[in-house]
């Protein structure tokens, strides 16, 4: 009887219904998704850097570098010599140093020069196939694979550009195609999304075997060097070293990951301020028209209690609407902003390169959706308080005419 | 056994007394009129028959059952149980149909809710063919058929209608008063009709008289 009534109410009231149910779902689809990516970002920046302790390149910004080098997310600062790869390597302190060629991509996805151990990095497995060896050989991430439909054995031509704005649109590599020669198992970093062949390839792709007489290629460049060290001392050392007396430089990235998130960090408080501010007039909403229905109802209720309903179910019938309310706009806005995301990293967004996992649930949902449901019956309490406690025969003389 | 028997009841509002000694029965499916003006007690009687009120002084039993004594709970359970009520203007829940305004009633009174019984009252009240249509597109004189099927659904040993007519035309006024007397006769429901309307009057012969000079007649 209470659902039936709650129900009820809510239909014959449709559009305050809905308001409120907009409302909740506006801001619990505000809160959950700054819940997603303020969670998963942290993670995932923290999974894709994990064993590596600095990395060298061109002079410029040490965000961009770390960006670019580490979550292919953002241009290179240029290019280092090759030679300065054998200098690391010698270098104390150093355990290990996988070099990085980048400048390419295909249909968005990049296609980054590197080594074998580049995948060790992100203990990626391969699903099918083999690692690459020849020149053309290349190897592709879980992701890219699928959403390129790329299978082994398969070609494929590169393209100049890195994947944001051209795509890997620019002047293709036509003489030079690449071979899939196998798929990774999806890792849940960024190997997912590249697309993964030796610096061989990418040099031979631009010419510079060609070139070889030429002073200048002597000393074919590179991108960026991924270094990790064996010992503290190399800590303390090698960044110094190299950003005073090379053309490089060197950045750690755990210190600009913790400069972005903490840059990122005000903007998610803002709006998850701005996101309770929300449930709050939503909350506001719900008392509002619960406490001007319970008014204009009292003939209704008083003419269910005549009819022997007793006080207990005509308040639940208030609370019931005020929390049916709550709990369809929570729902509503949950699946809304997992929606949202999916929908953002389909593409090619910052977040999709992040590889944030739409349709992974977070523990604090459910805390969110707890919190505006509670937020529904408090604000139904009043009214059904008012109604519980009100005599029947002031109800019935205001009411019965 | 008697529908409704009162007996030696008063009752006031702090110093000022409403009602001063009123004894009366209704039999088993037998009717009666309670007429007065205004603020003669009339509401004040009914709220007492019907449990709303708790009665002060004297005795009322519906159907053999004490509500003079009972506790509020147990005023309730007895008026969803033996007592139907058709008010002026407060006759069904807004919110849902006729249908659904008899299915809750009938199972608030007994229980359950058997469709082929709601269906047969709102024929012999003529108006099945509303019975899911909202309420803003029902007439006066359909919404109040609605709230006489709704009262009697339960099948009460007792019928209150407090001003059943009062906000009806003549002719609407004539036709409930004809329903209220066939359906409740057809149903053994007894009858007491609270009114000043001096259209229905002549319709039923017993009165209890309320005001300065009050006597009780059955």
């Amino acid at each position: 009887m209470i659902a039936e009534l709650a129900f009820a109410y809510m239909r014959e009231r449709v559009l305050a219904t809905l308001l409120n149910v907009a409302l909740l779902a506006l801001s619990v689809a505000a809160l959950v998704m700054l819940l997603i990516a303020s969670a998963q970002i942290g993670e995932r920046l923290e999974r894709n850097s994990q064993g590596i302790d600095l990395v060298v390149g061109a002079k410029g910004s040490p965000l961009q570098l770390i960006l670019s080098s580490i979550y292919q997310m953002d241009r290179p600062t240029g290019n280092i010599p090759l030679s300065s790869l054998q200098s690391l390597r010698r270098a104390p302190g150093v355990a290990r140093v996988i070099p990085l060629a980048l400048g390419d991509a295909f249909r968005g996805y990049r296609i980054v020069g590197t080594e074998p151990g580049y995948l060790s990095l992100y203990k990626a497995e391969i699903a099918a196939g083999r690692m690459f060896a020849g020149e053309g050989d290349c190897v592709i991430g879980a992701e890219a694979a699928r959403a390129l439909g790329l299978t082994v054995g398969q070609r494929f031509i590169g393209g100049h550009g890195m994947g944001e704005d051209d795509g890997g649109l620019g002047a293709e590599h036509e003489a030079n195609p690449f071979t899939v020669t196998a798929i990774l198992k999806p890792t849940g970093t960024v190997a997912d999304r590249l697309i993964i062949t030796s610096i061989d390839t990418i040099w031979h792709m631009h010419g510079i075997e060609a070139s070889q007489d030429n002073a200048a290629a002597a000393d074919p460049e590179i991108t960026a060097l991924l270094v990790t060290y064996r010992n503290a001392a190399g800590a303390v050392r090698l960044p110094l070293m190299i950003n005073r007396q090379t053309n490089m430089q060197a950045a750690v990235p755990a210190i600009e990951t913790n400069r972005l998130l903490s840059l990122l960090g005000v903007g998610i408080d803002g709006a998850r301020l701005f996101g309770w501010l929300l449930a709050l007039i939503g909350g506001l909403s719900i008392f509002v028209t619960m406490l001007n229905a319970a008014s204009a109802r009292e003939g209704d209720l008083a003419l269910l209690r005549v009819m022997g309903a007793t006080r207990a179910q005509v308040f639940g019938t208030i609370m019931l609407e005020g929390t049916v309310t709550a709990l369809i706009g929570a729902v509503t806005g949950l699946l809304t902003a997992h929606l949202v995301i999916a929908q953002i990293t389909s593409g090619q967004s910052p977040l999709a390169q992040l590889g944030i996992e739409p349709w992974r649930w977070n523990g604090g949902e459910a805390a969110i959706v707890a919190i505006v449901v509670g937020i529904g019956a408090m604000t139904a309490l009043v009214p059904a308080m008012r109604i519980f406690t009100a005599n029947l025969a002031t109800m019935l003389g205001k009411s019965a005419g | 056994m008697a529908s409704l028997d009162v007996n030696g009841l008063s009752h006031a509002f702090g110093s000022e007394a409403v009602l001063k000694d009123i004894t009366f029965r209704i039999d088993q499916g037998a009717h009666m009129l309670l007429l007065g003006p205004s603020g003669s007690g009339k509401s004040t009687l009914i709220n007492l028959i019907t449990g709303i009120l708790p009665c002060q002084s004297g005795t009322i039993h519906v159907a053999g059952e004490a509500m003079s004594g009972a506790r509020g709970r147990q005023r309730d359970d007895l008026r969803r149980r033996r007592i139907g009520v058709v008010f002026q203007s407060l006759r069904l829940v807004s919110a849902l149909t006729v249908r659904r305004n008899l299915h809750l009633a009938q199972r608030l009174a007994t229980g359950t809710s058997v469709p082929e019984q709601i269906d047969a009252l709102l024929d012999r009240l003529g108006i099945r063919h509303r019975a899911d249509a909202p309420l803003r597109q029902l007439s006066q004189g359909q919404l109040q058929r609605a709230a006489i099927a709704r009262a009697l659904i339960g099948r009460p040993a007792l019928l209150v209608a407090d001003e059943p007519t009062s906000a009806l035309d003549d002719a609407n006024a004539a036709d409930t008063i004809d329903l209220l007397l066939e359906t409740a006769q057809a149903q053994g429901t007894s009858l007491l009709v609270a009114t000043h309307d001096r259209r229905i009057m002549d319709r039923i012969g017993h009165r209890l008289i309320l005001g300065e000079d009050a006597r009780a007649a059955a």
